[in-house]
């Protein structure tokens, strides 16, 4: 077997012993002497280490400080040999942590090397809806953003191949010549949905179920992405059948869980029964919706449901129950979408008003105008002032067109073409930056300091109050960025910190792209989907925008739901289909984002859960103590029994009884085995087939659990570590790069400040875009021209 | 790659004869390109499947001619004669070496580079230049496109890729440089546009002319501006933009290639919409498109990912619900392996829909598949134990005639499977000095 740091310090055998710190012979060797050489010394090499040879803490610091973490943790001694003594544990890890800090104060403060970032796709999409007022998505054509670290932000592995580029360049004719004139609406197509073949169960009672029928087995949810603002025609399809003398039902539909429409369906065999009917929707992504409302009702008598029909039964003499089977309700077969009809190309005045700063929006352009639109964009678009070579060059452009016979419009669309591929505008550099050379610090200037905020917190570019504070010169003020923060934190655009922060810190991005297996969770249909986004995201948003603590995230006890998943999760009280905040005081196995839907689903495979994944996940994304990899040769376990009769647990059990693979499992596994009692999809179970779940969990350290509540609260012990982690995490997401050694500070620094402010959101935010890292940059201003 | 002034256009030869016509590449018309001259048009491809493959049911047990065809490779027997079973070639450089775990990007990351991947999950990943693109590099002048990369997986989006490793290893197979990875093209409607491009051709001939016109003045525009800058901005961030100019430079040569090219390319199917969502389709079409693109000669290298590595697809439609990528650790299980044994087969049926149309494809003097080389297979035999040794390969076609198919040939001891990329070269007339780790040709292609 060969544990995972067995390589990392081998080169390590190979050091002398060198003169320790003072107190380490007092402090520290003894322990070491009494617990750990007699198995990690020269002689026996337990796990390749030597110890009596380690003395240097200085120059093997990650070496002693995964030497820290396991006798603090009790992994080690390992299970089975004395305990250490308290107090010499205590002075022993005392020694170390003020070892560590001692060193640490001794860091040169150090910026870090950023290297020039390139727009990613949703920076690129962002940008352009902001700079021209352009909704089309281009980039969602590009290829995928290489990631590092997590995040697909790193300026360092974003690459530009030939490919990319060519994308930048059709992207770029194809965006100019809808701000100029307007988009083309793509040919009428007919796009064909049916039901998924397996339905949700129906409901128990035909008083106590879902009366807009959006979770009930007779409903049509699916996701259409509609082209553009237009006319489009829905064609609706139904089969099945209410029972006979039924009164008629409403037939709904839904867009985004608002009504738009309904249909009275008189006719109770519903076999092929058509509506359809024409409407105008908007650009982008919807959930289409048709279901039958309240439809246990106007049953005939003998069913003894709600409202019974009046209407003469000739079944009425029939006694004895109703067979099962019998069908109570038709359903939706199929929806046709045609479109998109009649809207006719045209710019919008927004994106107009946005170009044409001369001020003419009727056309009527002077001299003038040409040189001041341009410039004004470039502007814009280069985020920084222009240059008379930035404008000469542009102009030049534009007269070329000109003088080739096109019409100004045309001119100034080529002109945007070009602005939208030029390297001021694809990548965000910092002038005089000597990324490579630890040369003084020195402040990024105001532009770069504009850009650096708007990317972080809005992943677009500046707006116009950042640009008239980064000219007058004023935005480094400290006071004036706190109150931007604020003001950026409140606005819409914030929302961005969670599509992409969030997205990729709690992999919910793969919310998107789950297929949980059809046949074992046949209820999950894109509501189901949608929704627990939903809740996610709206909780997110929550604390942003309500700046409450980071650690909300993992105990706070409200969250947002809609009937749809508070029925999914067995939450009374909830109706209808829009979301609004539930208190969850009484339902403490879903307060923070450990026991959301979504997060349960995306830290799970297609058919069952993992607690290995999910142990992997809380490691990863909440205490940031990744687990390493797994060794290279991965033994074949002996499963004794496959099959239904064996839990998870047992199966896993070999994890942890076997040597090499405990010494990360044990950390991992009991974590996931705490949520164990939320399937694939993250719907609550007390069962796994036909073995009831057993949720408890001993960590390394010996502390035990049993059950979520107490797994939170565990985390939620160590407020400081989990302050840690997302002021980490966000680092990295505001800076661009991975940290490092000397980045430790900062982040102990933000996170000791936050703590007094109760580990509020927007106080780690503001600690960030405080922090010298974020407000200086590597290399200094002699010897760099200057444009 | 710069093409002389002595050459013969293509408009010259072309003259009368019309469009749409795929000519052989002539040597008259090929500049000296020193050692490295092209040979015919011989069409190289790699079809890729992650994750491993269950080597009892994949390797005949018999050598030579008259084997027997096992499970997985069973819905290739009708092309017997136009195959090669290859066993015995290995891809060392997918071992650990003592870097740990992480053997889906290794596998992926020296499959065709024969270079050990530098193990990071950031900044600074590192691996070599993969045989395609060697071959890419030759092809620049001689196609419209000197290669062209495809894909069946969507990328993963998020959270970390094989442990340690960067996302960017697992994703593709092609290396146009040690630091710079080519991410496939997924959807077919992009690679339909790559061939064909976005052009607007509801437009009069003369506004597309001046269009043109400003494309290329844009890019003249963005190049000088990009030098300008560099004199401005430090080494690491001129390694970047470094990658711009090179971006630019290759789509002006790309342009310049097409002008002197005047053949009307009309694509003879229609233009897909997106992905299908069966898979089966979306495989088909991604195969129809490099039929395409081969008869059309606007390209000679391929390489199709059936799945990036640690794929965890799942297929309902032959029965295994389960994902790839879990299911591959199969511990022997034999209901695993059953499922796992499923995938392998459901893959090479969709790869023979595409040997059976390369077969039904004439080329020339004979068929596409002729002249052809097309190596079906990936960096991973056992994908329990992630073995990189005894890899599953095979090889369909004729090249440039002198590969002699119909056999299962067993090489002796471990060689790298870079060596048969070097042998492969050599059929087309493209001769480096090595690929990564190669030590040599392969024997026995030619022979009897």
């Amino acid at each position: 077997m060969t544990p995972p740091y067995k390589l990392l310090l081998l080169p390590l055998l190979l050091v002398g012993a060198t003169a320790a710190p003072r107190g380490f012979d007092t402090a520290v060797q003894p322990f070491l002497a009494k617990n750990c050489y007699t198995c990690h010394n020269a002689k026996l090499l337990t796990a390749g280490l030597n110890l009596e040879a380690q003395r240097d803490v200085e120059k093997d610091r990650d070496h002693w400080e995964m030497l820290l973490s396991k006798i603090q943790s009790g992994e080690m001694p390992p299970p089975g040999a004395a305990r250490p003594d308290a107090g010499s544990l205590r002075a022993a890890t005392e020694w170390l942590q003020s070892e560590f800090k001692r060193q640490d104060k001794l860091i040169k403060p150090d910026p870090g090397p950023v290297t020039a970032r390139r727009l990613n796709r949703a920076e690129y999409n962002n940008t352009v809806r902001d700079l021209l007022g352009v909704t089309f998505r281009p980039a969602d054509d590009f290829p995928l953003d290489d990631s590092g670290y997590g995040f697909d932000n790193i300026g360092d592995v974003l690459s530009l191949s030939p490919v990319l580029m060519e994308k930048y360049l059709s992207a770029a004719e194809k965006i100019s010549r809808i701000a100029i004139y307007g988009e083309a609406l793509p040919k009428p197509v007919f796009v064909h949905y049916q039901p998924r073949l397996r339905r949700p169960p129906p409901p128990p009672s035909l008083f106590e179920y879902d009366q807009t029928g959006l979770s009930l087995p007779s409903v049509l949810n699916v996701l259409h992405e509609f082209p553009a603002d237009a006319e489009y025609l829905l064609k609706i399809t139904l089969s099945g059948n209410r029972p006979a003398a039924s009164d008629p039902v409403t037939l709904a539909v839904w867009v985004d869980g608002k009504q738009i429409q309904q249909f009275t369906i008189e006719r109770s065999d519903m076999e092929g029964e058509p509506r359809s009917f024409r409407t105008r929707i908007t650009k982008g992504e919807h959930l289409m919706s048709l279901s039958f409302l309240n439809q246990f009702e106007g049953l005939p008598a003998r069913f003894e449901g709600p409202n019974p029909s009046k209407k003469p039964d000739p079944r009425r003499a029939a006694t004895g129950p109703i067979p099962p089977g019998t069908s109570l309700a038709g359903r939706v077969e199929a929806l046709d979408i045609g479109g998109p009809f009649d809207a006719a190309p045209s710019p919008s005045t927004e994106t107009l008003r946005r170009i044409l700063s001369c001020g003419h929006l009727d056309g009527r352009h002077t001299d003038a105008c040409p040189r001041k639109i341009i410039s004004d964009l470039a502007r814009r678009a280069y985020r920084r002032p222009v240059t008379t070579q930035d404008t000469d060059a542009l102009l030049a452009l534009y007269s070329k067109v000109r003088g080739k016979g096109d019409s100004f419009d045309e001119a100034i669309a080529v002109a945007i073409q070009y602005m939208l591929v030029s390297p001021d505008f694809l990548f965000r550099m910092g002038k005089d930056s000597q990324p490579r050379s630890r040369a003084a610090a020195h402040p990024i200037n105001q532009y770069e300091l504009a850009s650096r905020l708007s990317y972080f917190l809005w992943s677009t570019m500046p707006d116009e109050e950042l640009f008239r504070l980064a000219a007058q010169g004023g935005l480094r003020n400290r006071a004036t960025l706190d109150a931007q923060v604020r003001r950026m934190l409140k606005d819409t655009k914030a929302e961005a910190l969670i599509d992409n922060f969030a997205g990729q810190w709690l992999e919910i991005r793969n919310m998107d792209i789950v297929k949980p297996d059809e046949e074992r969770f046949a209820e999950f249909d894109a509501l189901l989907r949608m929704s627990m986004k939903r809740e996610t995201k709206l909780f997110l948003s929550h604390i942003i925008q309500e700046d409450r603590s980071v650690l909300d995230l993992i105990d706070g006890k409200y969250s947002f739901l809609n009937e749809r998943l508070a029925r999914f999760y067995g939450i009374p009280g909830v109706s209808g289909p829009e979301f609004r905040r539930v208190d969850l005081a009484a339902n403490p196995e879903r307060s923070g984002v450990l026991t959301h839907a979504s997060v349960l689903t995306v830290s799970s495979y297609a058919t069952r859960t993992s607690p290995v994944l999910r142990g992997k996940w809380i490691l990863d994304n909440i205490l940031n103590t990744p687990p390493p990899p797994p060794p290279a040769n991965v033994p074949t376990l002996d499963v004794a029994q496959v099959g239904a009769s064996v839990s998870l647990r047992v199966q896993m059990e070999a994890h942890r009884s076997n040597p090499g693979c405990a010494s990360c499992h044990a950390r991992m596994d009991p974590l996931g085995f705490g949520l164990e009692n939320y399937d694939a999809i993250g719907a609550w179970r007390a069962k796994d087939g036909a073995v009831t779940i057993d949720a408890s969990g001993k960590l390394p350290d010996g502390r035990t659990f049993a059950g979520p509540a107490e797994l939170k609260a565990i985390l939620m012990a160590n407020r400081d570590a989990i302050a840690n982690s997302v002021t980490g995490k966000l680092l990295i997401y505001a800076l661009g790069r991975g940290l490092e050694r000397f980045d430790k500070p900062v982040v102990a620094d933000i996170v000791t400040r936050a703590a007094a402010a109760d580990y509020k959101f927007s106080n780690i935010v503001l600690g960030i875009v405080h922090s010298m890292p974020f407000q200086k940059q590597r290399g200094d201003q002699t010897n760099v021209r200057h444009p | 790659m710069f093409v002389t002034r002595k050459h013969l256009s293509r408009r010259t030869l072309l003259g009368g004869a019309g469009a749409a016509i795929a000519l052989p590449f002539l040597d008259a018309m090929t500049p000296a390109f020193g050692a490295s001259k092209p040979a015919l048009a011989v069409r190289l491809a790699f079809v890729y499947i992650p994750n491993g493959a269950v080597m009892e049911d994949w390797t005949p047990k018999a050598a030579g001619r008259n084997y027997a065809f096992t499970p997985i490779l069973k819905p290739l027997e009708a092309h017997r004669d136009d195959m090669l079973v290859l066993t015995g070639l290995a891809d060392q450089n997918g071992n650990a070496l003592g870097d740990g775990g992480g053997d889906h990007a290794r596998a992926a990351a020296s499959f065709l580079t024969g270079v050990h991947p530098k193990k990071t999950a950031g900044s600074d990943i590192r691996s070599g230049i993969s045989a395609d693109q060697i071959v890419a590099k030759h092809m620049t002048g001689a196609t419209r496109l000197s290669s062209l990369e495809l894909g069946c997986d969507d990328s993963r989006l998020v959270g970390s890729c094989d442990t340690g490793y960067s996302c960017a290893y697992t994703n593709t197979i092609c290396w146009r440089g040690p630091t710079s990875p080519l991410p496939p093209e997924t959807n077919p409607r992009l690679v339909f546009e790559r061939l064909f491009g976005t052009e607007d051709y509801s437009v009069d001939p003369a506004t597309r002319a001046r269009r043109a016109e400003y494309r290329k003045s844009i890019l003249d525009m963005a190049r000088d501006r990009t030098l300008k800058l560099m004199g401005d901005i430090g080494p690491s961030d001129k390694r970047k933009v470094d990658e711009y100019l090179y971006a630019i430079r290759e789509i002006e040569k790309r342009i310049a290639m097409a002008e002197s090219d005047n053949r009307t390319i009309t694509p003879s199917v229609e233009k897909p919409t997106g992905i299908p969502i069966a898979f089966a389709d979306y495989m088909k079409l991604m195969y129809d498109l490099q039929i395409i693109a081969f008869q059309a000669d606007l390209t000679r290298v391929t390489t199709t990912m059936v799945g990036r590595e640690g794929s965890v697809r799942v297929y309902p439609e032959v029965g295994v619900p389960d994902p790839h990528h879990p299911l591959s650790h199969h511990r022997d299980v034999p209901a695993s392996l059953a499922k796992l044994s499923k995938i392998n087969t459901f893959h090479a049926e969709l790869f023979s829909y595409f040997v059976a149309k390369l077969k039904s494809t004439p080329d020339g003097d004979g068929t596409l598949l002729d002249h052809s080389m097309i190596l079906y297979g990936g960096g991973i035999s056992d994908s329990n134990k992630h073995l990189h040794e005894n890899l599953p390969l095979l090889l369909f076609g004729r090249g440039d005639g002198s590969i002699k198919p119909g056999r299962h040939i067993v090489y002796e001891k471990e060689v790298p499977v870079t060596n048969l990329y070097l042998t492969l070269m050599g059929h087309m007339g493209i001769r480096p000095e090595s690929v990564g780790d190669s030590n040599g040709k392969v024997e026995f292609l030619s022979e009897v």
